[in-house]
């Protein structure tokens, strides 16, 4: 039998491209994009912009994938939810003096009861707190993904592959917006999820920017045959 | 608070009862009420940290001690204070 059909002896040799880690992902991302590459590595968890966010991990992140960019909602939409926080704080020592509602209970019922009520106001402010913090949108270099806690018992997570944005439009709506610099960003997909909407988040120029230019990234990987 | 039960049992079952029209028998109603309503909130307390560690799951970072810490603050007040107004009221 010809040596070339003995199998046995045949040693196939497929080499498979060496994976890179996180962190040469990150520096692989700042070749192509100039908004991390003038983005300073963020420190700060409670940021609403945060690009190449350190010690920051989802829990449906890759080996190899990189998170690039972590955005929330701009702080400023907090401020309804601290005056309210605030308005009730004070609102027994406002409002007990001109309805004294309490003064028909023994004493003890009455501190109680404020006890109880800045109880409620603490456990309301937390909750508003956590909305806040884990509604998140993270962009990665192979996707987006929008993490969505809308009250304790409801959670969404939507995600599209890079690849897969057809579109992106971005609107600051009305003065605040304007002044602060934050908006709405829409990204149309191909993928199953059509849209992807990133509510009220700072930058919104900055990041269809890095958008574009994780796009381009990608159909320059995928014309040169490299896409992961 | 036990001896308070009788009281109210045999208030609701006899309503010529003088203690149904006392302030006495308000104020033991109210107790329950604080009671019933600072146990639901220790409920709702508690909620709020599985709903923490599922965040904290979801998305890991360097503040996820800081939020635990929150809500675990968060569950201690209110059981403290279901505890001051079962030993109080």
């Amino acid at each position: 039998m010809p040596e070339i059909f003995n199998s046995a002896n045949t040693r196939v040799s497929n080499p498979q491209p060496k994976r890179r880690s996180r962190k040469e992902n990150v520096t692989e991302a700042e070749k192509y994009s100039s908004i991390l590459r003038t983005a300073t590595g963020a420190g700060n968890v409670f940021s609403a912009y945060c690009p190449k966010p350190s010690g920051v991990t989802f829990d449906l992140q890759h080996d190899d994938e990189p998170v690039l960019l972590i955005l929330r909602q701009h702080p400023i939409v907090n401020i309804p939810w601290i005056l309210i926080t605030l308005f009730l704080s004070i609102a027994p020592v406002i409002f007990l003096p001109l309805v004294p509602v309490l003064q028909f209970f023994p004493g003890r019922f009455g501190s109680l009861a404020i006890l109880g009520w800045y109880t409620i106001v603490l456990g309301y402010a937390l909750e508003q707190f956590l909305i806040w913090f884990f509604n998140i949108y993270i962009i990665t270099d192979e996707r987006i993904i929008d993490v969505d806690f809308y009250n304790l018992l409801f959670k969404k997570v939507s995600e599209a592959k890079i690849e897969n944005i057809e579109d992106i439009t971005t609107s600051n709506n009305g003065f605040l917006q304007s002044i602060v610099d934050y908006g709405d960003i829409r990204i149309q997909t191909a993928a199953e999820i059509p849209e992807i909407e990133f509510e009220r988040v700072p930058h919104p120029d900055k990041v269809q920017k890095f958008l574009s230019e994780m796009i381009d990234q990608e159909e320059q990987e995928k014309i040169e045959g490299r896409v992961r | 608070m036990p001896t308070a039960v009788p009281q109210i049992l045999g208030a609701v079952f006899d309503p010529s009862s003088p203690f149904l029209f006392s302030g006495a028998f308000l104020l033991t109603v109210l107790r329950f009420m604080f009671l019933i309503g600072f146990g639901l909130y220790i409920i709702f307390a508690f909620a709020v940290i599985r709903q923490i560690a599922l965040m904290t799951r979801t998305l890991k970072t360097g503040a996820n001690v800081f939020v635990h810490l929150l809500g675990w603050i968060h569950f201690g007040v209110a059981v403290v204070i279901w505890l001051v107004a079962f030993f109080v009221l």
